[in-house]
């Protein structure tokens, strides 16, 4: 590493001046994905939700603007901070997310049937998105203290450190933050070295679980139905699901079909714009981009989300020790799973669960949650040679 | 690779995640490139609605274009069945009372002329006010009522269906025009059916002297309509029909008070002449399941389930000319189907459907009509001339009036007959129980009845034309040959001997053909039936009935009214297979079945098993008349756009036969005929047309009284004029009234009489306006009785 001769010190200089400084190693690559990402998210929020004549609706658009202001700051932030000393005080995280997801499921208030906010002035906290980063310091904290020697009895508390927030978002209900949380600890739990014949064990059980939940009646009809209209849709159908499970689905499949390879136009896509399709600028935001972008649009979007998703596996790989490697992983694992969870559901691919496209669906929490999980990552990636 | 490296194995999690986009992809790819068509087609299915806007079927006109039906917009209260039904006992009940209440001032207001009648104006050309009401009336209706009846499908109206066109009060009584509730009244015998339009207000002569008031509305007739059967329970059941605006007005403002009540504004037919040429015209009504099955091919005009279809008549016979086309508009719609915007180039205006001119000329009608109730009227309880076995009561009576050039058909009344308007907004009950009950007695009563085509009557003496012919044609008799009429002739057959006598038992001494026709010599035409038979070594045993069969008898003539029936010349066969069929002792089948020189005698004088039509009667005299062509009957002169002179068709007169008819067996037989009305002849109608001013225009006419079993003589005439160059060949059937020259000669002189006064002209009739029938085509049926007919004196044939 070449010397360079500093005659004078001024602290914003030095950021770049300083060769070793961590500014100059940040994944330009990661952050322009980004940014482009966040730029497409709020321009499909403001189709999704903007109506269909003038004046047009910019309400949501203003607060989807607001929330990733605040998640770049956020990102940038929690970028600077060392994560190992995040993850030094992860218990303090862990816990006071597990107080928060606690308190969410006595005063908190509910929206659809899921009772996981705080309403705080007009805008709502949904701590279960922020578990999810809780989840992965937490099991990253224990799994590096292992350094990979992990007996059953070690399994089981990465088990149980992974399986307190999944059974409290349950509690809500939260389905799909539940699957999400389920996916990092069984990535996390990949990379931390638990033996393969345990992870098969492990999946197996779950699987058995999966299907003893879908059966014992403790999930309500509603996410039943919803989890497994997917694997119906070809055969005939009651006239309950027709009005109900189905219209989700079908809708959203006609808006992305219809889109064709170039799509109808941004700002023009009738199923979107028309609120034929639920949720279309939450969970189903994806079918506007589909059904107003065609392919060209989605096949981009797609690409986006793989960009940045080579980026964290890269910079797991690059990552100076054990723990950033498992932040990282414990990222990827959310943003894989999320990602192909919400546009699988809104082809027909995997079940209808309430999961937000990252960067794309409008939300506070789980816009800033994703920035600072992205922040996490550049964190890593910045401090690789320190 | 070590199992515990965490760099080692989050390759695996890269292969993951790497095929995971790769599903995601491939996903992409299958929907919005390889099947991106079939879900293209579902968003615009999703994502649009589509508004039948209904398109004015076309007017019908008569052949100078007067317009005979039109459309015209009116104002309905509806309930909806379903709705009301899921309301409380006590709410129910409230609503119907509180609506009636409505209906009857508002009814009151009207007759008072406090309010004026409802004109909803024009007819909204602009699509983009489409109305929520704009379906046609939503009744459905039964299907009861016997087959013969032909148009068994009857919707309608409960609504006063007069038109401006009334007569003044004393004339007027609204029991024969309408009256939704009027019960029939069992003293009344033989008086047209309460509901039953006859064209005359007052067919039987009673004086009535104030109008009534028509039936009040109460909550139990208004339930009665809601459960009647013939109504679709799950579309808007009509309850009223022509209410004004004011009321309109006031439901609008007070539709919490009545809930399911919707008002509506329609456009129905309006059939302008009233009862005038009801059977021909026919009627419309929504669809039923069997119409919708056959009309569900249509793609130029689709039609909706609860669309109007002609159901019978011209209505029904032109339908795809008449009806309109449908337009649309398609409105974009969000996931609510709230409409957003209308997608307009998507819109199609809805088109009018196309005019129909008919042959008929509305005045000949008008006069065709007036002259049947004038006579059925003058005839009324008489007891003479052919009406020996009760008073003459006619339960039916037909009138065809044809141009021999060219088969078209310019008059053509049935008696008794209808007001088409009685169907619009749904006939009520009673009314339509008076048109179609068969407890009314015999099948003959049913106004529905087009009997010109559709009844088949013994033709007596007007059949002799065709058996004259058949004779020259076989060879049997020759124009010259002279046939001593001593007033009776013996047939001898298997050794007994029976005789049969001229009606009056009177003898005219030698005559020849012309003659025989003129004095309407029955012993003339029983020897030709006889030695026919007798000869038909010669001529077949069939040889008569072959040459009648070339006028068009005894077969449909395939017009395009449904209904249509064929008459029927009998045969040795037909005779043998029928008896057969009706006796069941074989000995008696035998004998009865057997076709003597007798059963020949009587079908040449046309009684007996001899069946014809009044339009196939009229149509075998104008082929007379112009030589010897047989005509398809036409009823259609023209199509043009609507609202244009832009012709779309004009049918060809078509030609389903030819008689051959040389000059040397034509004269006599117009000469024959000629006579009949001339004075000094002896013609069977002398009497009747004394005082008819032939001198411009000369009338040959043939009179004609089949006996049937038990009840009183069918009267009947046939005529042309003029003579020679003949425009008019009339046909006038009526059943139980009598002699020939008694009721059916006075109904046609009633007809011609202003016909030849004009020059045998149509054009110069309707030019001079003397003539013209009134809208509403009512008149006083007394004053008509005193017309053209001075005092009758008895004749007979």
């Amino acid at each position: 590493m070449a010397t360079v001769p500093l005659t004078r010190r001024r602290p914003l200089a030095s950021m770049h001046r300083d060769p070793s400084a961590i500014w100059h190693h940040v994944d330009a690559l990661m952050v322009g994905c980004l940014l482009a990402l966040s730029t497409l998210g709020m321009l499909m929020v403001y189709s999704a939700t903007r109506g269909a004549e003038e004046p047009y609706d910019t309400r949501l658009l203003k607060r989807q603007a607001l929330f990733v202001a605040l998640g770049l700051i956020a990102a940038a932030v929690t970028a600077v901070i060392d994560y190992r000393a995040v993850v030094d005080r992860a218990p303090i995280f862990y816990g006071a997310t597990v107080v928060m997801l606690v308190a969410v499921t006595i005063v908190g208030s509910s929206r659809a049937g899921t009772q996981g906010w705080f309403q705080m002035g007009s805008f709502q906290l949904q701590p279960s998105e922020f578990a999810k980063l809780a989840l992965i310091l937490g099991l990253t904290y224990m799994a590096t203290q292992y350094h990979g020697d992990l007996d059953l009895r070690r399994v089981g508390v990465l088990l149980a450190i992974g399986a307190v927030p999944v059974g409290l978002v349950l509690l809500q209900p939260d389905l799909g933050t539940a699957l999400v949380s389920v996916a990092i600890t069984f990535a996390l739990l990949v990379v931390a070295g638990v033996r393969g014949r345990v992870l098969l064990l492990l999946g197996v059980g779950a699987i058995a679980f999966a299907v003893f939940v879908l059966n014992s009646g403790l999930l309500d009809e509603y996410q039943t139905e919803r989890l497994t209209t997917f694997a119906s849709q070809e055969r005939p159908r009651t006239q309950a699901e027709e009005r109900d499970s189905f219209w989700n689905l079908e809708q959203s499949k006609i808006a992305i079909g219809s889109g064709g390879v170039t799509g109808k136009g941004l700002f023009n896509g009738p199923q979107t714009r028309l609120g034929t399709v639920p949720e279309q600028h939450t969970d189903f935001i994806f079918t506007a981009v589909g059904e107003q972008l065609g392919l060209a649009g989605a096949a981009a979007l797609l690409g986006l989300y793989a960009t940045i998703v080579w980026r964290i596996w890269r910079t797991a790989q690059l990552a100076r020790d054990d723990t950033g490697t498992m932040l990282c992983t414990g990222v990827l694992a959310l943003f894989v799973f999320q990602i192909f969870q919400n546009v699988g559901m809104t082809m027909g691919i995997m079940p209808i669960t309430g999961i937000p496209l990252p960067f794309l669906s409008y939300g506070g929490s789980s816009t800033i949650m994703a920035f600072i999980a992205l922040g996490l990552v550049m964190n890593v990636h910045m401090r690789r040679f320190r | 690779m070590s199992p515990t490296n965490p760099r080692a194995r989050h390759h695996v999690l890269g292969i993951v995640a790497l095929s995971l986009f790769a599903a995601l992809f491939t996903r992409l790819w299958y929907l919005q490139v390889l099947t991106t068509d079939e879900y293209e087609l579902a968003a615009s299915r999703t994502r649009t609605r589509t508004v039948i806007v209904d398109a004015p079927r076309g007017r019908i006109l008569d052949r100078n274009g007067e317009a005979v039906v039109e459309n015209r917009r009116t104002i309905q209260v509806s309930i909806s069945y379903q709705r009301f039904e899921a309301l409380d006992e006590p709410r129910q009940g409230e609503v119907l009372r509180r609506l009636a209440r409505e209906l009857n001032r508002d009814q009151v207001l009207r007759q008072n002329g406090a309010v004026p009648e409802n004109d909803p104006g024009p007819m909204p050309a602009d699509p983009d006010a489409p109305e929520s009401g704009a379906e046609p009336p939503g009744e459905e209706p039964g299907t009861t009522g016997p087959e013969d009846l032909g148009p068994d499908e009857l919707p309608g109206t409960g609504d006063e269906p007069q038109t401006e066109e009334q007569p003044p009060p004393p004339d007027d009584d609204p029991s024969s025009a309408g009256d939704p509730v009027a019960p029939p009244d069992p003293d009344a015998g033989r008086l047209p059916p309460a509901g039953v339009a006859t064209g005359a207000q007052n067919p039987n002569g009673q004086q009535d002297v104030e109008p009534e008031a028509p039936e009040p509305h109460t909550p139990e007739t208004l339930r009665d309509r809601l459960e009647d059967p013939r109504f679709d329970k799950f579309k808007p059941i009509p309850v009223a029909t022509d209410i004004s605006e004011q009321l309109e007005i006031y439901l609008h403002e007070h539709e919490a008070l009545f809930p399911t009540v919707s008002v509506t504004r329609v456009t129905v037919r309006d059939y302008r002449y009233g009862a005038l040429l009801a059977h021909v015209l026919g009627y419309v009504g929504p669809l039923n399941g069997d119409e919708l099955k056959l009309v569900e091919d249509e793609t130029d005009k689709p039609y909706e389930n609860d669309d109007d279809i002609g159901k019978t008549g011209i209505e029904a016979d032109m339908e795809s000319d008449l009806r309109g086309t449908p337009g649309r508009v398609v409105y974009e719609v969000d996931a609510r189907n709230r409409a957003v915007r209308e997608i307009r180039s998507r819109r199609q205006q809805p088109l009018p459907g196309n005019d129909v001119y008919l042959t008929i000329d509305i005045n000949l009608q008008y006069l065709a009509e007036k002259g049947l109730a004038a006579e059925i009227e003058r005839r009324r309880g008489v007891t003479d001339d052919g009406c020996f076995v009760k008073a003459c009561d006619t339960p039916g009576a037909a009138v065809v009036a044809i141009q021999p050039d060219t088969g078209q058909v310019l008059a053509m009344a049935s008696y008794p007959t209808y007001d088409p308007n009685l169907f619009i907004g749904g006939i009520s009950s009673a009314d339509y129980k008076a048109i179609t009950d068969e407890a009314r007695g015999d099948q003959h009563d049913f106004p529905l009845l087009n009997r010109a085509i559709s009844g088949q009557y013994a033709p007596g003496s007007t059949f002799k034309l065709f058996s004259a012919y058949a004779g020259l044609a076989t060879g049997q008799i020759t124009p010259e040959f002279i046939h001593d009429d001593t007033g009776s002739y013996a047939y001898c057959e298997g050794g007994g001997t029976c005789v049969a006598r001229n009606a009056d038992n009177r003898g005219y001494g030698p005559v020849n053909l012309a003659r025989a026709l003129t004095v309407s010599s029955d012993t003339y035409f029983y020897r030709l039936g006889d030695e026919s038979w007798l000869g038909r070594g010669r001529i077949g045993e069939e040889g008569l009935q072959e040459k009648m069969r070339l006028w068009g008898l005894g077969e449909r003539s395939g017009i395009g009214l449904p209904g249509e029936a064929p008459g029927r010349i009998p045969t040795p066969a037909w005779l043998r297979e029928f008896s057969a069929d009706i006796n069941d002792d074989p000995a008696v089948a035998e004998d009865l079945g057997t076709w003597r020189g007798g059963t020949s005698g009587n079908t040449a004088v046309g009684q007996g098993d001899v069946l014809v039509t009044p339009l196939q009667l009229a149509n075998g005299y104008a082929t007379l008349a112009n030589g010897g062509t047989v005509y398809k009957p036409q009823f259609v002169l023209q199509v043009t756009r609507a609202a244009s002179d832009v012709g779309l068709r004009v049918p060809d007169a078509e030609v389903i036969g030819q008689v051959d008819l040389p000059p040397e067996w034509r004269l006599p037989l117009i000469q024959g005929f000629d006579g009949v009305t001339k004075p000094g002849t002896g013609g069977t109608a002398t009497k009747v047309f004394t005082g008819f001013d032939q001198s411009s225009c000369s009338v040959a006419g043939k009179t004609g009284t089949a006996q049937v079993d038990g009840k009183n003589d069918t009267s009947l005439f046939t005529a042309f004029a003029p003579t020679e160059g003949a425009e008019i060949a009339v046909a006038a059937v009526l059943q139980e009234t009598g002699f020939g020259g008694s009721a059916a000669a006075p109904v046609v002189r009633r007809m011609l009489e202003p016909f030849a006064l004009s020059g045998c002209d149509l054009r110069a009739m309707q030019a001079s306006g003397r003539y013209a029938a009134p809208l509403g085509g009512w008149f006083d049926v007394d004053a008509a009785v005193e017309e053209f007919v001075p005092a009758v004196p008895e004749l007979r044939d």
